[in-house]
C-alpha cells in the first residue's frame, strides 16, 4: 500500500506508537484494509553482532543466533555447503524486509565502507569460513558489500532494523 | 561516497588483487584456495562496476576477471 501516515505530524517509528484507550495496538484497520503494523523493534535498533573465526563454525549463528531473533531471517539459516565440522562450509542466511546489514568488517580487508544500507533491507547472504580465511558475500537483493567475500582470519557484522 | 570512504574500498580491492596473485598460500589446502580465489573473483566482478570510482587504477582487477 503506498503513502505514509502520520500522526499529529510525525512518523511512527516505535514498537508500540499506536494505543487505543491506553492499550497497545499492533495493528490498524481503515475500512478493512491493514495500514499499520506494530515494528518488531524501535526503527535504527541494532538487533545482533556475530563474530566468525578462521577454522570456526555458523553452528552457534544457526541456533542461537536466528532462535533469539527470529523476526530479522525470512528464514533458518543453515549450511549450503560443508558442515560444522568441514575445513570449508559456507552458511546462507535471509534476511527478512526491514532488517538490513549495517555493519560487516573482514580482519584483513577491511570495513564494508558503504553497506547495503537501510534502503536495501532483507536480501540473501553467505558467510564462507576456511580453515585460515573467512568472509560474508550478499548474493541477491540488491546492494554489495564493498568488502571481499574471503580475507584472512574472522570477520563480523552487525544486523539493524530499519522498519522498511 | 566520500573519499575516504572510496580510498578505503580501493585498498580493500588491492588487497584481494595482490592476494590473488600471490597464489596460494603453503598452509592453504587447494579445495580452500580454490573457494576462496573464486568468492573473491566474484567479488571483484562486482565491485569494478560501481558507479563511485574516479581515477583509480583497476587494470590489475580487470586482467584477474578477464
Amino acid at each position: 500500500m503506498a503513502g505514509d501516515i502520520y500522526f499529529n505530524g510525525s512518523a511512527l517509528t516505535g514498537q508500540h506508537d499506536v494505543k487505543l484507550n491506553g492499550t497497545d495496538m499492533d495493528n490498524v484497520y481503515l475500512n478493512g484494509t491493514k495500514i499499520w503494523t506494530r515494528h518488531p523493534y524501535p526503527i535504527g535498533t541494532d538487533i545482533f553482532t556475530v563474530s566468525f573465526g578462521a577454522g570456526g563454525n555458523c553452528d552457534s549463528f544457526i541456533s542461537s543466533t536466528y532462535s533469539t531473533y527470529p523476526l530479522a531471517f525470512a528464514s533458518q539459516p543453515a549450511y549450503t555447503s560443508g558442515s560444522s565440522g568441514s575445513l570449508d562450509k559456507r552458511c546462507g542466511f535471509t534476511l527478512a524486509d526491514g532488517f538490513y546489514v549495517s555493519y560487516y568488517n573482514q580482519d584483513e580487508l577491511g570495513t564494508d565502507s558503504d553497506g547495503v544500507g537501510a534502503s536495501n533491507t532483507g536480501g540473501v547472504y553467505s558467510i564462507y569460513i576456511g580453515g585460515t580465511v573467512s568472509g560474508l558475500t550478499r548474493s541477491s537483493g540488491g546492494g554489495s558489500l564493498s568488502v571481499a567475500g574471503s580475507g584472512n582470519n574472522g570477520h563480523s557484522f552487525k544486523v539493524t532494523y530499519s522498519g522498511q | 561516497m566520500t573519499t575516504e570512504q572510496i580510498s578505503s574500498c580501493y585498498e580493500g580491492l588491492c588487497k584481494v588483487v595482490d592476494n590473488i596473485n600471490a597464489g596460494k598460500p603453503d598452509n592453504m589446502a587447494q579445495a580452500s584456495w580454490d573457494i576462496h580465489k573464486s568468492i573473491n573473483i566474484e567479488w571483484l566482478k562486482g565491485i569494478v562496476t560501481a558507479d563511485f570510482w574516479t581515477d583509480e587504477d583497476l587494470t590489475a582487477a580487470n586482467s584477474l576477471i578477464g
